[in-house]
């Protein structure tokens, strides 16, 4: 990739769910995120902020225009390359955390790692312990998500989506659920990933505090990029 | 697989209660489907085994299947022929030349002969009158081709119908009926009216009720003596070294002398269709018990998968393909019923073990003491492969419906 190359870019990315009346989620979006870039995507509800973040994780498909990661044009890719690029390449935090409640957390942070499968258990095993460790979640691991805190879990959350070492990290109102102590520690967990892990994290948020500490933020209003 | 199958057993043992339901479910079908087959079995082989070890495999009889042809019928074969007031000839009865036919039979391997004369008598003895079979045998061949001396309960076997000048086999039910012992002298009548002494020179006992209380044994000059037909053979009774081969044997004897040759699955063809019927009906409720256990499966999977949306749509978005979550519920389903199959295993082998050991004496067709069991793997890889493959087909609706879930569209409701 070279230095001029962004890590994630959408080219005229249109959504609109079909139908009597056509809703359109996404209106001829152009956007463009670099690496090592924190970049908050506000606006209003319904102004479509979580569906521009689906279509640039590969999660939907547009209906025209593309997204390009890391220099690939992912339009013509199959469903089964999308999934394996989100699998190589992309981290998702979401406002629920949504970690599998049977297995304890050192297995939800583990589990993106078991599916690609590039390491064997035990540097698996290592690596998701570091990760907790890094989030401050040292002695967590054989825990289940009932037993941790709605901030906890949001942190589990992210080591789990930062274990494949992805390039992008792409959370959709991360703090939603969270009081604001453990909304500023996300948001300084990002900006920390950011900066010293040159990950690129494009983060959907209503809150314009969290928002004004990010490197960029990109305003949404029907669909479209409006600032 | 190793990760699916981590998350499919996380899926199952979080909710153990269902999970076991269902095991119990499977495991219940596995168990009775094992110990109604070896019950089923046990008895059809036992059944088998009496006729097969007791019974000849071959009967030629001094009849034909149907009447000779006329010369006038073979002269028009296509011929509309009617013949009014046709006398039959009146033929001595008994097959023709026998000795020569038992000559020929000898000849073939694994084949083994006993020329008989079978003729209906009464026997009387302290004031009774009991109609029996008589067979008249020969000694040697009788020995060769029958079973019947293993099943002499007195001293002596077939040997002893020559200690005395007109010795007698009863069954023991039929001596049972006259009140007669060994060493009692009966007096015996023939439908042609020639009247003996026979003196009881042995009892037998086949456990075949029919057999046990009509038959009776002599030799076979005396029971031609007693029948007044010297020198007449009207049975051969064959015996096969493979009883399988009796049909083909028998159709080939038949055509070869015209004598009806009636295979031991021809005289019971009633009673093994009714083996057939019944083997069809146990199998159609061993089914109806695993389609309903089967239900109980589709339960468990869908709910899981109900309650499972949105780690569905979390494992996608990290990146697991449709395929990874369709693998993840069979996976379940099939857990279930392998795990509900290894249990009925085992509660298949104790109902057989329990179920042998129960004990009655009922007289039915045969003497039965209990219940005869025959279990053998294919029961059990059957009834196994059956519950897994069902338990694997039960899941395969809810997986599919899991595998095609959007994330997108979970995530967004969720939000």
């Amino acid at each position: 990739m070279s230095a001029q190359t962004p890590a994630i870019e959408a080219r005229s990315l249109s959504r609109i769910l079909p139908g009597l009346v056509p809703a359109v989620l996404v209106d001829g979006v152009d956007f463009r995120a670099e690496k090592g870039e924190l970049v908050a995507i506000t606006g209003a509800s319904g102004s479509g902020k979580s569906s521009l973040l689906y279509l640039l994780g590969l999660l939907d498909e547009p209906t025209s225009g593309s997204v390009i990661i890391a220099g690939q044009d992912c339009a013509p890719l199959s469903d089964a390359e999308r999934t394996f690029l989100r699998l190589e390449r992309l981290g998702f935090v979401f406002q629920f955390h949504f970690l599998l409640a049977e297995f304890s957390v050192l297995n939800n942070v583990c589990m993106p790692m078991k599916k690609l499968g590039r390491l064997s258990d035990a540097e698996q095993d290592a690596h998701g312990r570091e990760l907790l460790k890094e989030l401050g979640l040292q002695g967590f691991e054989k825990k289940l998500p009932e037993q941790l805190s709605g901030g906890e879990r949001q942190r589990v959350a992210i080591a789990r989506a930062l274990a494949n070492a992805p390039g992008i990290l792409l959370a959709d109102e991360p703090t939603g659920n969270l009081d604001s102590k453990n909304s500023r520690i996300v948001f300084d967990i990002f900006r920390n990933l950011a900066r010293d892990h040159g990950k690129t994290i494009i983060t959907v948020t209503h809150d314009h505090d969290l928002a004004r500490t990010c490197d960029r933020q990109v305003h949404l209003a029907d669909g479209k990029v409006v600032a | 697989m190793k990760l699916l199958l981590h998350i499919a057993l996380g899926h199952l043992l979080a909710r153990k209660r269902q999970t076991l339901v269902s095991m119990m479910g499977v495991a219940m079908g596995v168990g009775f489907s094992i110990a109604m087959a070896s019950l089923m079995e046990g008895s059809q082989r036992d059944f088998i085994t009496r006729i097969v070890d007791n019974m000849p495999h071959i009967v030629i009889k001094d009849e034909f299947r149907a009447n000779p042809l006329q010369p006038v019928d073979l002269l028009f074969q296509k011929g509309a022929v009617e013949l009014k007031g046709l006398k039959p000839k009146d033929e001595i009865r008994g097959i023709k030349a026998p000795w020569n036919k038992i000559e020929a039979l000898e000849a073939l391997p694994g084949l083994k002969v006993a020329p008989t004369l079978s003729s209906q008598i009464f026997l009387s003895f302290g004031g009774k009158d009991v109609s029996a079979t008589l067979l008249g045998i020969d000694v040697e061949r009788e020995r060769q081709a029958t079973s019947i001396e293993a099943d002499i309960v007195t001293e002596g076997g077939l040997d002893s119908l020559h200690t005395a000048a007109n010795g007698l086999i009863l069954g023991r039910g039929l001596a049972a009926k006259l009140g007669a012992q060994p060493n009692d002298t009966l007096t015996a009548t023939s439908a042609s009216g020639v009247v003996m002494k026979m003196k009881v020179v042995g009892l037998f006992h086949t456990g075949i009720i029919s057999v046990d209380s009509s038959q009776s044994y002599a030799l076979l000059k005396k029971a031609q003596i007693l029948a007044d037909r010297p020198n007449v053979i009207n049975l051969m009774r064959i015996k096969m070294s493979d009883p399988m081969a009796a049909v083909d044997m028998a159709l080939m004897l038949e055509s070869r002398w015209g004598y009806k040759s009636e295979s031991w699955q021809e005289s019971n063809e009633g009673l093994l269709g009714a083996f057939a019927i019944r083997n069809a009906v146990m199998y159609i409720t061993v089914s109806a018990i695993l389609i309903v256990a089967s239900f109980g499966i589709f339960n468990v999977v869908s709910t899981v998968v109900y309650e499972k949306t949105r780690d569905i749509a979390i494992l996608r978005s990290m990146g697991f393909e449709p395929s990874d979550i369709k693998g993840i519920f069979l996976l379940e389903g099939f857990l279930v019923g392998l795990l509900g199959a290894l249990l009925g295993w085992g509660l298949g082998f104790g109902l057989c073990q329990i179920l042998g050991m129960v004990r009655f004496n009922i007289k039915m067709m045969t003497e039965v003491q209990g219940f005869i069991l025959h279990s053998t793997w294919i029961h059990y890889t059957l009834s196994g492969a059956v519950a897994a493959t069902s338990a694997t087909l039960a899941s395969y609706l809810p997986a599919r419906k899991a595998s095609r879930l959007k994330p997108v569209d979970t995530i967004r409701g969720a939000a």
